[in-house]
């Protein structure tokens, strides 16, 4: 596996001379984050491994238009142009289900991080993240891809409206309103929620 | 009860202050907005609370662990290939459109067919439709007959009807006594058509004014047109153009008239009881028992042409109903 961006620069200037191995070395890299940000969009595992494969197909056929730079920032736009185009083929938002289900229920068995964890800390701490997931979930189709795209893979905003062709002003409404709802959701099931990780205006 | 009361009077974030928040933390504001919001912040302890609440929602999202990908997703060399062309096979519903599809192209093309036969033929019959439209010189009737009523109901046997038109329904025409008989035969005929009858009756008097009833039974829509027939002949012209269904056909007395295809829209001309030999032949398919079609003495005092539109946009029409059966 690529340890340095020398040897990704490498791999990325064979594989777009064709060669395959070279690319699944890539692959083998960046899959976990690539599946990550799937997931947060898609919100189940299956929709994010269909994503994540797509990703580094699509990726693959356009290697000859990666003009160098952040690799891994040109994967993560490709991976939220392809959720983006399934939700909106599928037309199917993964919210109408949402309340007949909770937790891993609904969206299957969570993946799991892939740091190993502190058992009896990331108990707590998965409680959290499953609770915010799912707000997440509950958020519509654009005012999702933005906040994944703002607060999980740190877009700036001018970066989030050219990829998904709206405004500077969209992608700031968006990304508030979208704040402000994970924030209320998180606010209603907190009592849910260990005290380290309820919010503070309650207090 | 005063904390309860207090707590459902907290306000809330508008989203403008939402917005601005937002941007705050993201560091998007102008400065101008930045010093006005701080300045709102110092004193404002709900909006300091909310900007608490806000950063800490951020914090925990971006906080969200990378996942652990479920399976390696190297790819092959079968995965990148150029895509090959897909024989996509036709649903079974597709060939249904294609052969109503096909059939109508039929239809229409023996339309084209015929039409020009008709035409040629008018002129030597001196009851032809052209002469018709040509023989009536009463203006005043004729002004009178312009009107054009073109009523529909929901419920045949409660359909609006001109108010020369019978109380049973079916035809009415104002017409002469001699060509009473004709007519009267005819409007028997619309009279009984049972429920699920497709019918189209086009009938021409030599009364300035005409009106055609076509009607069918309840639950199915009944159209009354007062036809524009200043052109009638002030002699006998009664032209009767019946479309019916085999289960029609049992029903009514002139079903031996009519030809055995319930598919193929049949012409009977009846000129003064003699004259049926000068009969026009129109066309129509009723593809189904929901498929009518109405014709009027319009389109029979029109040219070839007019009357090759006219029936064109009839099959068309006949067609879309049949597609929207099909779909419904």
């Amino acid at each position: 596996m690529p340890d340095s961006q020398t040897e990704v620069d490498n791999l990325i200037e064979k594989a777009q001379a064709g060669d395959i191995e070279s690319f699944n070395a890539l692959v083998l890299q960046f899959q976990d984050y690539i599946f990550t940000i799937a997931y947060r969009i898609m919100g189940e595992s299956d929709g994010a491994s269909d994503v994540t494969q797509d990703t580094f197909i699509t990726a693959f056929r356009k290697l000859d238009t990666f003009r160098g730079g952040n690799f891994k920032a040109w994967l993560a736009r490709i991976a939220t142009n392809t959720c983006y185009d399934v939700l909106r083929r599928n037309k199917r938002r993964p919210q109408d289900y949402l309340e007949e289900m909770t937790g891993a229920e609904m969206y299957g068995e969570a993946p799991i991080p892939s740091d190993e964890p502190n058992p009896e800390d990331e108990a707590q701490r998965a409680d959290l993240n499953q609770a915010i997931q799912d707000c997440i979930m509950n958020l519509n189709d654009d005012q999702r891809i933005v906040l994944v795209m703002s607060d999980v893979e740190g877009y700036a905003y001018q970066e989030i409206a050219d990829s998904v062709n709206t405004s500077l002003g969209t992608v700031k409404s968006r990304l508030s309103r979208a704040r402000l709802s994970v924030r209320r959701c998180l606010q209603a099931v907190q009592e849910l929620l260990p005290t380290e990780f309820r919010l503070t205006s309650d207090e | 009860m005063t904390d309860k009361l207090n707590l459902n009077q907290q306000p809330e974030l508008s989203d403008r202050d939402a917005e601005l928040l937002s941007a705050y933390i993201d560091n998007m504001l102008s400065a101008d907005e930045r010093r006005s919001l701080e300045a709102r912040l110092e004193n404002d302890l709900f909006l300091r609370r909310e900007l608490e609440a806000m950063r800490q929602t951020v914090a925990w999202v971006n906080a969200l662990p990378t996942l652990k990908a479920p399976r390696d997703f190297t790819i092959s060399a079968e995965d990148v290939a150029p895509p090959t062309r897909k024989v996509i096979p036709m649903p079974r519903q597709n060939w249904w459109f294609a052969a109503s599809a096909a059939a109508i192209v039929i239809v229409l093309l023996g339309i084209v067919a015929i039409l020009p036969s008709i035409s040629n033929q008018a002129p030597a019959s001196d009851a032809t439709f052209e002469q018709v439209a040509l023989a009536n010189t009463d203006t005043a009737e004729s002004r009178e007959a312009e009107n054009l009523a073109f009523d529909t109901a929901e419920d045949g046997a409660e359909s609006d009807f001109n108010d020369s038109a019978p109380t049973t329904g079916g035809m009415s025409a104002d017409a002469p006594p001699e060509s009473e008989v004709s007519r009267s035969a005819d409007t028997e005929i619309q009279a009984q058509a049972p429920v699920d009858t497709n019918s189209l009756s086009l009938t021409a008097t030599p009364q300035p004014t005409l009106t055609d009833n076509f009607g069918q039974g309840a639950g199915v829509e009944t159209y009354s047109t007062t036809t524009d027939a200043t052109q009638a002949e002030p002699q006998e012209a009664v032209m009767m153009v019946v479309v019916t269904s085999d289960s029609d056909m049992a029903d009514t007395d002139e079903a031996a008239d009519v030809p055995p295809n319930a598919n193929i829209a049949s012409a009977s001309v009846v000129e003064d009881e003699s004259a049926s030999d000068d009969a026009v032949e129109a066309i129509e398919e009723a593809e189904s028992d929901d498929v009518q079609t109405l014709g009027t003495m319009d389109t029979l005092a029109m040219s070839p042409e007019d009357q090759a539109i006219e029936a064109i946009l009839s099959i068309f029409e006949a067609f879309r109903r049949f597609l929207e059966a099909l779909q419904g």
